[in-house]
């Protein structure tokens, strides 16, 4: 359990990255979504002790961010997978892991190799597990990130972007393999795809500005935008200024808009179900009109 | 035991970086060759038909000569090869991923520094084993009381010297170039320490004023090497001999600075980083 209370971080620079955040963290996997500068690296890096917060209390499974003791406990069951992740290029992927496994304590040689050997295959990078980091391409660098954090079966996942630069079958891959670790552990997931966080995460927080403005299920932030999501068709011209175009599709007939707010009536709207990034967009909409 | 393990896996992975990047070792190889060459060619021009009982002296003589010359390529040229070693992590984005692992900031740097420091004593000791073997075939026998007094009392010490100064002065670079330049700064002062508390000097023969003999004792000279020279006979005219207490002053010295720098480097890190 992660509990985080009243948590604040302000920069030498006077920017306020989190104000005042209030939230719980179970077991399994909970999507963290918000546009960029949002605060939700802040406060991925907070839990991960990387940054310390201004004011306010983070308890990770009991341990305090805030505290020597606490910082090695957390990082003995973390793994973290930053958004902006540097590989040593003139190492292959056994020698990187194997490096990895010993700074997180694992130093009996052959759970080491067993364990290497595991991640790197569950990353589907068993075929290159002896070749340079430098050859490798920006989906499989990504891959090796994966597999690093899983080493020493963490109790807690941290995956900043962990799709990005991936194809779509491999973020399948990995949206599959995320969710099914996250049985046993708690993983947090920060995501600009609303989608990989609908389709992997039972539970979702929304921060905008270093708050959070949605907690729940991502059922419940797609019924947010229930009978304000539309469909349009019209000859080409776009539907008026009132609305948030969500998507557009060209047609033989004319174009398609999918749109959210109030249409008028003379627009034949047809509506339509809301999904996750219906609600998201519907909630950023609200949040931009106060 | 843990915590050993990880600051060997640091120090370990260092010292392969060290071997395939090269920067260290290139130039720990560079120096002690021009050296090596140096020594060698004045000996081989003055050896000029005369019997191998004289190649101890000659060398000898050649080796406190181009000493100095080698304490400024050390500090200068060392120090700043060295320094990139903790920004290279920043710069390769690696260093946020370190810092998440059960380590503290004090254990990170400590393995950056063996490391390094193996990286630059392995090269060091090849290239001397390379070098006395080259000596000993063309121009005969080394003298081995002032090879073995100068590697322990001065080369060695500058070799752990300038490397880990160069690693903790760069401490807070985020990027290699810049880690280079502090690495430059830093090893013209760290020369400084071993000239510290050499006596003042008697006369300024040749030299203009006491200010510009300050200047050129800590660049040129260091009590260490004029106590190691004394023993051998070659006793410098401007400077009064140095005593041991002299010499332990100066090492003492030059550690404390060490652990100092070292220490404000690890609350840098806590500070700054949260590590």
């Amino acid at each position: 359990m992660i509990s985080i209370n009243h948590l604040t971080k302000t920069y030498p620079n006077h920017v306020q990255a989190l104000q005042g955040i209030d939230l719980e963290i179970g077991n399994g996997m909970f999507g963290l979504v918000g546009p960029n500068g949002a605060g939700k690296t802040t406060l991925m890096r907070i839990i991960a002790c990387l940054v310390r917060p201004t004011s306010g209390m983070v308890i990770v499974f009991g341990n305090n961010v805030a505290t020597p003791q606490g910082k090695i406990a957390i990082k003995s069951g973390l793994g973290y997978l930053p958004q902006e992740l540097g590989l040593y290029p003139d190492l292959t992927a056994r020698e990187f892991m194997d490096y990895i496994a010993l700074l997180k304590g694992i130093t009996d040689k052959g759970t080491r190799l067993i364990q290497v050997q595991e991640c790197l295959e569950a990353a589907h990078l068993g075929e290159a597990i002896d070749r340079r980091l430098k050859t490798f391409s920006g989906g499989m660098k990504r891959r090796v990130g994966i597999a690093q954090a899983l080493l020493g079966h963490p109790s807690l996942m941290i995956v900043d972007e962990p799709t990005s630069g991936l194809d779509p079958e491999e973020r399948v891959y990995l949206r599959n393999l995320l969710a099914e670790l996250a049985n046993t552990r708690t993983i947090i997931l920060s995501t600009h795809i609303v989608e990989d966080v609908g389709q992997s995460c039972n539970d979702l927080a929304v921060i905008h500005h270093g708050r959070v403005i949605f907690r729940g299920m991502p059922r419940e932030l797609s019924e947010r935008a229930r009978d304000n999501v539309w469909i349009i068709t019209t000859d080409g011209e776009q539907p008026d200024s009132g609305l948030t175009i969500v998507a557009t599709l060209q047609l033989q007939t004319g174009i398609q808009y999918r749109v959210l707010g109030k249409p008028s009536p003379e627009l034949h709207p047809q509506p339509v179900e809301p999904t996750l990034e219906d609600g998201y967009l519907w909630l950023m909409q609200a949040q931009h009109t106060k | 035991m843990r915590s050993f393990r990880q600051i060997l896996a640091i120090a370990s992975t260092e010292f392969c970086f060290g071997m395939r990047r090269g920067w260290p070792v290139v130039s720990t190889a560079v120096i002690l060759f021009v050296m090596g060459a140096s020594i060698l060619v004045f000996s081989f021009l003055n050896m000029n038909g005369l019997p191998p009982e004289y190649a101890p002296e000659l060398g000898g003589n050649a080796l406190i000569m181009i000493w100095p010359g080698y304490n400024l390529l050390v500090m200068g040229v060392l120090t700043m090869a060295c320094a990139p070693s903790i920004p290279s992590d920043r710069q390769m984005s690696v260093f946020e991923l370190l810092r998440s692992m059960p380590i503290t900031g004090g254990q990170y740097l400590l393995g950056k520094l063996t490391g390094t420091v193996a990286a630059v004593l392995s090269t060091s000791a090849v290239m001397l084993m390379f070098l006395l073997g080259i000596h000993w075939i063309m121009i005969g026998p080394i003298n081995i009381p002032l090879y073995t007094e100068v590697i322990l009392l001065s080369g060695l010490p500058l070799l752990i010297w300038a490397p880990a100064l160069g690693v903790i002065a760069a401490v807070s670079a985020n990027k290699r170039s810049s880690a280079v330049f502090i690495g430059l700064v830093a090893g013209l002062l760290g020369l400084l320490p071993w000239g510290w508390f050499a006596p003042p000097p008697e006369s300024t023969i040749n030299i203009t004023g006491t200010t510009s003999a300050w200047i050129s004792r800590f660049i040129y000279e260091s009590p260490v090497n004029d106590w190691i020279w004394s023993h051998y006979g070659w006793n410098n005219p401007w400077w009064p001999p140095v005593s041991s207490n002299t010499i332990l002053l100066t090492f003492v010295t030059v550690l404390f600075i060490l652990l100092a720098i070292g220490f404000l480097a690890r609350s840098w890190l806590l500070w700054k980083e949260n590590f």
